[in-house]
């Protein structure tokens, strides 16, 4: 054990070995050094630039160890500045206020609604002002359907698609939704409907998976388009169907049994 | 009945397919737009700030990519669409991707030899002969054409088809 002290006497730096026992041979690395580790204010522009432009942090862990063949930071350094980048970017907002803050900033068009009877937020829709002017440009075909694994509050996120003129897709809207329930989605699509600036061009087709609230939901805030389910689950309800009728031998004129199977396959190519 | 059945594949699209899809039948467009998101938010747990955050870098790149086509369909017409009744007076006003499928079904109509009538089915459901410049069609939907749009379920899609189809005869008849 050493400590270190300055002689207030001649101004100099002194030594007191206390202990010149030590318990294990010197380290030959300086690696997992809290001191060694850190990150310099040049390697942490680096981070903040390169967090600025998504990278991943290995691929920015990889950079500074590029650039600097000494450095000896490793990974959770660099987790930790960029959390630091973060909650600077925030200051002192909370996530949903500089989300409402960031939205208002580019002219976003969002919808929240509350709990009822209280004033936890349920759910939130929002639009980016280009995608909704593609939306009313395009509003012909729409997919929809929820995805899990998109936050930490593990809330489904919702979202709707569209498809321009030129075969590519974009995303009209995307909505957090607490519950996949038929209420959730009647909002949703109510707020979607609101997008939409003349009643003339309202989405013909609507295409949902077999979810039966969302069918249900889709049926009743866009009664004049045409809903369609996912084409594999037509597939399975035709093949299903069809082996019920097939108990009896459906034969052809010629006696050849036919196969439920080309029954299916004739009906889908359909 | 022996005559129909060696065409009842080409004939059933006059019975099914009157949907305007635009090719789309599954819910694949909407798990690979999934995909997309989740390539970008790169992790599971973010707030909702990061979350948007990482959304509008995706929109961004997103509308860059269609603006692309956008422009490209707007100054492109390919070689084999120039100097073609049909086609030259779409270049500029439909997609290119729409010329394409036209193209495709008016091979396939010269094949099966009933023009007008398939034309119409065509319309109806795959066909997407959608235009680029919106404002130009609501237009033209507004003045004259807008009867067409009363008595039919697909709306906009129709008004190309009579527009194309009048292309259509003036072609054959010259």
């Amino acid at each position: 054990m050493v400590s270190g002290y300055l002689s207030r006497k001649t101004n100099e730096w002194g030594l007191n070995i206390l202990n010149g026992v030590h318990n294990h041979a010197m380290e030959p690395a300086l690696k997992g050094q809290i001191l060694a580790d850190r990150l310099k204010e040049d390697d942490k522009k680096i981070v903040r630039d390169l967090t600025k432009s998504k990278m991943l942090p290995r691929n920015i862990l990889i950079n500074l160890k590029n650039k600097r063949p000494l450095c000896m930071t490793n990974i959770k350094q660099v987790y930790n500045e960029r959390q630091q980048i973060w909650k600077s970017n925030r200051g002192d907002k909370k996530p949903l206020q500089y989300l409402i803050s960031k939205l208002e900033e580019h002219n976003y068009t969002y919808f929240s609604r509350t709990q009822s009877e209280s004033t936890t937020i349920e759910d939130i829709f929002l639009a980016h002002p280009t995608s909704a002017k593609l939306f009313n440009n395009f509003p012909m075909v729409l997919v929809m359907d929820s995805t899990y694994k998109t936050n930490m509050y593990k809330i489904p996120m919702f979202e709707v698609v569209g498809v321009t003129s030129t075969d590519l897709t974009y995303s009209v809207g995307i909505g957090f939704v607490t519950h996949e329930k038929e209420e959730n989605f009647v909002w949703v699509l109510k707020m979607l409907r609101k997008l939409l600036t003349s009643k003339m061009n309202v989405s013909k087709v609507i295409v949902t998976d077999r979810d039966m609230s969302l069918m249900k939901t889709v049926g009743n805030v866009f009664p004049e388009s045409y809903a369609m389910n996912y084409y594999f689950h037509v597939q399975a309800n035709v093949k299903q169907r069809c082996i019920l009728n097939c108990k009896y031998p459906l034969g052809k004129k010629d006696g050849k049994e036919v196969k439920p199977r080309d029954v299916v396959k004739k009906i889908m190519r359909a | 009945m022996i005559t129909l059945k060696e065409v009842k594949e080409k004939i059933v699209r006059a019975w099914t397919n009157h949907v305007m899809h635009l090719g789309c039948r599954t819910t694949n467009m909407v798990e690979s737009a999934h995909a997309l998101i989740k390539k970008y938010l790169d992790n599971s747990v973010g707030d909702l700030g990061t979350c948007w955050e990482k959304l509008y870098d995706m929109l961004v790149l997103q509308f860059t990519a269609i603006q692309t086509t956008f422009g490209q369909s707007v100054t492109v017409l390919e070689h084999r669409f120039k100097d073609v009744t049909l086609y030259s007076g779409l270049g500029g006003h439909v997609s290119r991707w729409a010329l394409d499928n036209i193209a495709l079904e008016e091979s396939r109509c010269r094949e099966t030899l009933c023009m007008a009538k398939k034309f119409v089915v065509v319309f109806k459901g795959l066909f997407t002969g959608f235009h680029v410049h919106v404002e130009l069609l609501l237009k033209s939907l507004k003045t004259s054409q807008f009867n067409w749009m009363r008595y039919t379920t697909i709306g906009l899609g129709y008004v190309w088809a009579k527009k194309v189809m009048k292309m259509v005869f003036l072609s054959r008849m010259s």
